[in-house]
C-alpha cells in the first residue's frame, strides 16, 4: 500500500476541506458537553437580552 | 422495539424553535392583538418575500457555498422594477418616454436580468474556482455600485396601481374575464398574492430537490464535490443553475418588495443575505452542506420573523432586536456544529 494513498474510514486532509470544513474540523477536539454549554449560555443570553429590552423600553 | 424519546436530543435539536414558541406565548399573554387574524397576516406578508430568498440562498449553502449579494441583488431588482413601473402620470418618472409596461413582463425583465448577475457569480465560483464567500461579496459591492449609479441614489416611487396591487391584493380580488371566482369562498379571499407566489415557489423547490436529476447533484455537491466529480456530476453546470436560480429569487424578491414597500433606494435589501443565511441555518440548512430541505427553510424563516414581530409587539428597542437575532444566529450555527461532531 503506497504511503499518502488514504484508508477507508481515515478523516480528509485539511488542504481538501472547504474553509467551513475547516472551521468545523477545528473542534473535532472539543468534548460535545463545553458546546452544549455554549448554546446553553447563548440561550441564556438571548432571554436575557430580551427581559433587558422589555425593562428598558 | 419500541425507540426511546430522547429529550435531550429533541430540545437540542429544536431549541431554537422552543425558545421563540416560548417568546410568541409569552408576547401574547403580555400585549393585546398579537393572536389576531390582522397580525398572523402581517406576518405571512413579511415571510414571502425573505422565503423566496431564503429558498435561493439555500440551494448555495447545500452545495457549500454562500451568496452575499442576495441582498444588495434583492435592492437592484427593486429598483430596476421601480423604474418600469412608475406610474405614467407621475412628474419625477425616471423614464418620463417610456411606455406602460403590464408588471408581468416588468417581471419577466427584471427576473432575466437578474439571472445574468447569477450567471457571473456561478461561472466566477465554478471556473475560476474563487470561494463563494469572496466572490459574492465582490457581486454584493458591484451590485451596490450599479444601482447607486442607476439610481442617481434617489428613491423611487410613483408606482402604478397594478403593481401595488400585486402585494396588497387578496385573492378575492383576482378578476379574470370580468369574473371574480374567488370572491364568494371565504377562506380564500382573504389569501394575500404574496403567499400565493411564496407558496409556488416553495413547491418549486421542493420538486426540485426531492425529484429532479438537479436536486440530487446538488445534494451530491454538498456531501462530496470530488465524489460526485467522479461519479459524472457536471459539477460546473449545476453550481452555475443553482447560483442563476438563487438570483432569478432575488429578481423575484426585489420585485415583491418593491410593490409591498411602495417604493425603492439603494438601500432595499440590505441585510436581507444575512436573514436569509439565518433562517436557512435556523431551520437545519447545514453551512457545511449536503444537508436542507424546504420545510426546514419555512421553520427558519417563521422563527426568525415571529422573533422579530414579538419583539416589536413587545416594545424592545430594535438596537436590542439586532443583538437578540445575532444570538439566534450562533445558536443555530453552534447547533449545526454540534450535529455535525456528533455524527463524527
Amino acid at each position: 500500500m503506497e504511503q499518502n494513498e488514504k484508508r477507508p474510514g481515515e478523516p480528509a486532509r485539511t488542504d481538501e476541506l472547504t474553509s467551513i470544513e475547516r472551521f468545523y474540523e477545528n473542534f473535532r477536539r472539543v468534548p460535545l458537553k463545553y458546546l452544549d454549554l455554549f448554546i446553553g449560555l447563548c440561550a441564556a443570553a438571548l432571554v436575557a437580552v430580551v427581559a433587558l429590552g422589555i425593562l428598558n423600553r | 422495539m419500541e425507540k426511546k424519546f430522547d429529550v435531550k436530543k429533541f430540545l437540542s435539536n429544536n431549541a431554537i424553535i422552543i425558545l421563540i414558541i416560548l417568546l410568541a406565548l409569552f408576547t401574547g399573554v403580555t400585549t393585546q392583538n398579537f393572536f389576531k387574524m390582522r397580525n398572523f397576516s402581517n406576518l405571512v406578508i413579511n415571510m414571502a418575500p425573505r422565503f423566496i430568498i431564503a429558498c435561493g440562498v439555500s440551494g448555495c449553502l447545500i452545495t457549500k457555498g454562500t451568496d452575499l449579494s442576495a441582498g444588495r441583488q434583492v435592492g437592484l431588482a427593486a429598483c430596476f422594477s421601480a423604474m418600469l413601473l412608475q406610474s405614467v402620470d407621475y412628474a419625477a418618472r425616471m423614464f418620463p418616454d417610456l411606455p406602460d409596461i403590464p408588471w408581468p413582463l416588468a417581471l419577466l425583465g427584471v427576473v432575466v436580468v437578474m439571472g445574468v448577475f447569477g450567471a457571473v457569480n456561478g461561472c466566477v465560483i465554478a471556473f475560476l474556482k474563487v470561494p463563494p464567500f469572496i466572490a459574492t461579496l465582490g457581486m454584493q459591492t458591484i451590485v451596490y455600485g450599479m444601482c447607486s449609479v442607476i439610481t442617481n441614489n434617489q428613491p423611487m416611487g410613483g408606482y402604478k396601481q397594478s403593481y401595488l396591487d400585486v402585494a396588497s391584493g387578496k385573492l378575492g380580488d383576482f378578476k379574470a374575464f370580468g369574473v371574480q371566482p374567488f370572491i364568494a369562498i371565504p377562506i380564500l379571499k382573504d389569501i394575500p398574492y404574496l403567499l400565493i407566489f411564496a407558496l409556488l415557489v416553495g413547491l418549486f423547490f421542493w420538486f426540485l430537490y426531492n425529484k429532479t436529476r438537479h436536486g440530487k447533484y446538488m445534494y451530491a455537491i454538498g456531501g462530496n464535490e470530488n465524489a460526485a466529480q467522479v461519479a459524472g456530476v457536471n459539477v460546473a453546470a449545476t453550481l452555475i443553475r443553482i447560483y442563476i436560480l438563487a438570483s432569478i429569487m432575488y429578481g423575484l424578491a426585489g420585485f415583491l418588495v418593491g410593490a409591498k414597500a411602495g417604493g425603492a433606494s439603494t438601500a432595499t435589501g440590505f441585510g436581507y443575505e444575512l436573514e436569509a443565511i439565518a433562517a436557512c441555518t435556523i431551520g437545519g440548512v447545514s453551512t457545511n452542506g449536503g444537508v436542507g430541505k424546504v420545510s426546514g427553510i419555512l421553520v427558519g424563516v417563521l422563527v426568525f420573523e415571529t422573533l422579530k414581530i414579538c419583539l416589536q409587539f413587545l416594545g424592545v428597542d430594535p438596537a436590542y432586536t439586532y443583538i437578540a437575532q445575532g444570538l439566534v444566529i450562533i445558536i443555530a450555527v453552534a447547533l449545526d456544529l454540534r450535529k455535525y461532531l456528533a455524527k463524527k
